[in-house]
């Protein structure tokens, strides 16, 4: 017992906490849409596109969201600007881009003098080091993204399964996809204090696609991939703060331990069902 | 809308459904710019477009067509599901509604599709190859569907290969080859001089039997039967 609540009487573990619950949800209602649009790769490299945002605003002393925001939307932009004015491939653009803009982020990084330890905990992740106002720009943001969410829920649904159909009867399909994007690149700030850059991507899909691998229903998928997303989140960081590693690290494994358990279920349940079948008919 | 492969039918289509641009020219849909009057339109895509995959059931896809009358905030209500459930009564897929769309048959799936479009309640629809390449039954009771929907007073505007379907089943039509060769009433598509000028040399006149070749898989194995055929036949003429 004293396991669970000894803890929570650290309040940097309370902050903690609550971050990651925030991170989990939101990640895991967009990273639903992420996973059917087939945009994983988009949110990788929009995740590493943030670090030179972040690093600028380290160097003015601005907040870290603002600079990271908009460096992550940018990229996004851009990488859908590139891919529809050459004949580029989509993930062509995106290797392009996602790797120039890390590579500046760390050309950026490399060059501050003194100490730059804050920083690094943006590529691996350090939720325990939260602040208390980091944690209030967490809460506005994750209210924003998952307001949008509410408010359009089934305009982004339509246009996500499909676009041509929901284009021509008189859905704004170009502008939902700019504002998918721009709410892709706030998930992934508001994500980054908790798992860092390199890591965000699992946040995004793998609660995702666990729930895609146990429902056939998109409400239900989103419902579950929360469910997922928060459970994991506050396991991982339970088991980290246990036993002393990376928090990060830890979420991203507990959530990776999930997927593939429903994989095997999944696949257990379906040879099941196939040998009922067969025993059925014979 | 008639006309070989790769001659503009379904170009003509996303044209007129205002999702793409005319390089020249205008274009008017229900008296004004082709996205005006949007939600008074359904366009239904070539089947193969979606991914069949996607967690959404029968009941999902047919509440879609309701989606763009609503806007934002508002959730279907009775009046939606009413309308969502009589265009699944029509198409006949009531039983399936909880089904995941993947388990369809190709037949099922454009089933669904139409039934997307009825739950909208368009003025017009605009159908790419509604019933091409699934079975005779669905065609009959698509089309049932179709001239059900054009005696209440709708516009159906489809591309399709099924000349005689085209000719049985619609009051005009129009054959293009990246022009329109002629448009007028559909026992226009029967004469031979039209669809010489539409098929070109993909055309077989045998008595009073036409049989249109217009297949790319043919252009790509010459060496097979129709094809074959059709060679032999120019070479005896």
């Amino acid at each position: 017992m004293n396991l669970i609540l000894d803890p929570l009487s650290f309040q940097f573990f309370q902050r903690a906490l609550v971050a990651s619950v925030l991170a989990g949800t939101v990640c895991a209602v967009v990273g639903s849409y992420v996973v059917l649009k087939g945009l994983a790769f988009i949110g990788d490299a929009v995740a590493h596109a943030a670090f030179p945002g972040v690093v600028v605003a380290y160097l003015f002393s601005a907040p870290y969201a603002i600079g990271g925001g908009i460096a992550a939307f940018l990229t996004a932009i851009s990488i859908g600007w590139i891919s529809r004015r050459s004949h580029l491939r989509v993930d062509t653009a995106i290797g392009v881009v996602f790797a120039g803009a890390f590579a500046l982020g760390i050309f950026i990084y490399s060059g501050i003098k003194g100490f730059v330890g804050d920083l690094f905990g943006f590529l691996v992740g350090n939720v325990l080091a939260i602040s208390t106002g980091d944690l209030v720009s967490l809460i506005v943001l994750s209210a924003i993204v998952l307001g949008a969410v509410a408010v359009l829920w089934k305009e982004l649904l339509y246009s996500t399964f499909d676009p041509l159909g929901a284009a021509a009867s008189g859905l704004p399909v170009a502008g939902l996809e700019y504002l998918f994007l721009g709410l892709v690149a706030i998930t992934i700030v508001i994500s980054l204090q908790a798992v860092g850059i390199i890591l965000v991507v699992a946040m995004l899909v793998t609660p995702a696609a666990t729930a895609q691998l146990m429902t056939v229903r998109f409400t239900r998928m989103i419902v579950l991939a929360t469910v997922i997303g928060c459970v994991t989140s506050v396991a991982g960081l339970y088991l980290s703060f246990w036993l002393d590693v990376a928090s990060g690290a830890t979420i991203v494994l507990v959530q990776t331990a999930t997927f593939v358990a429903a994989l095997v279920l999944a696949r257990g349940t379906a040879v099941l069902r196939r040998r009922q079948a067969v025993a059925a008919t014979s | 809308m008639v006309g070989p492969n790769g001659a503009g039918k379904s170009t003509l289509l996303k044209v007129m459904a205002g999702l793409l641009e005319p390089w020249t020219g205008r274009v008017e849909i229900l008296g004004g710019a082709p996205r005006r009057e949007a939600h008074r339109v359904a366009y239904v895509p070539q089947a193969e477009t979606v991914d069949w995959a996607f967690p959404v059931t029968v009941a999902d896809v047919v509440m879609m067509g309701r989606y763009p009358l609503l806007g934002p905030l508002r959730r279907p209500g009775p009046v939606d599901r009413r309308h969502a459930d009589e265009a699944l009564e029509k198409v006949g897929m009531t039983r399936h509604r909880q089904t995941q769309i993947g388990q369809l048959s190709g037949g099922q799936r454009r089933r669904v599709f139409l039934a997307r479009a009825l739950a909208a309640d368009p003025a017009l629809y605009l159908l790419d190859e509604p019933v091409t390449g699934i079975d005779a039954t669905t065609q009959e009771d698509l089309m049932d569907i179709l001239e059900a929907e054009s005696k209440r007073g709708r516009t159906v505007v489809a591309t399709t290969h099924d000349l005689a379907a085209a000719a049985a089943r619609f009051h005009r039509v129009a054959a293009i080859n990246h022009t329109v060769i002629a448009y007028g009433p559909s026992s226009l598509i029967l004469d031979p001089d039209v669809l010489t000028r539409t098929y070109g040399g993909h055309l077989l006149v045998l008595g009073n039997q036409t049989v249109v070749l217009d297949d790319a898989h043919h252009h790509d194995q010459p060496g097979e039967g129709e094809v074959h055929y059709h060679e032999e036949s120019q070479r005896s003429r």
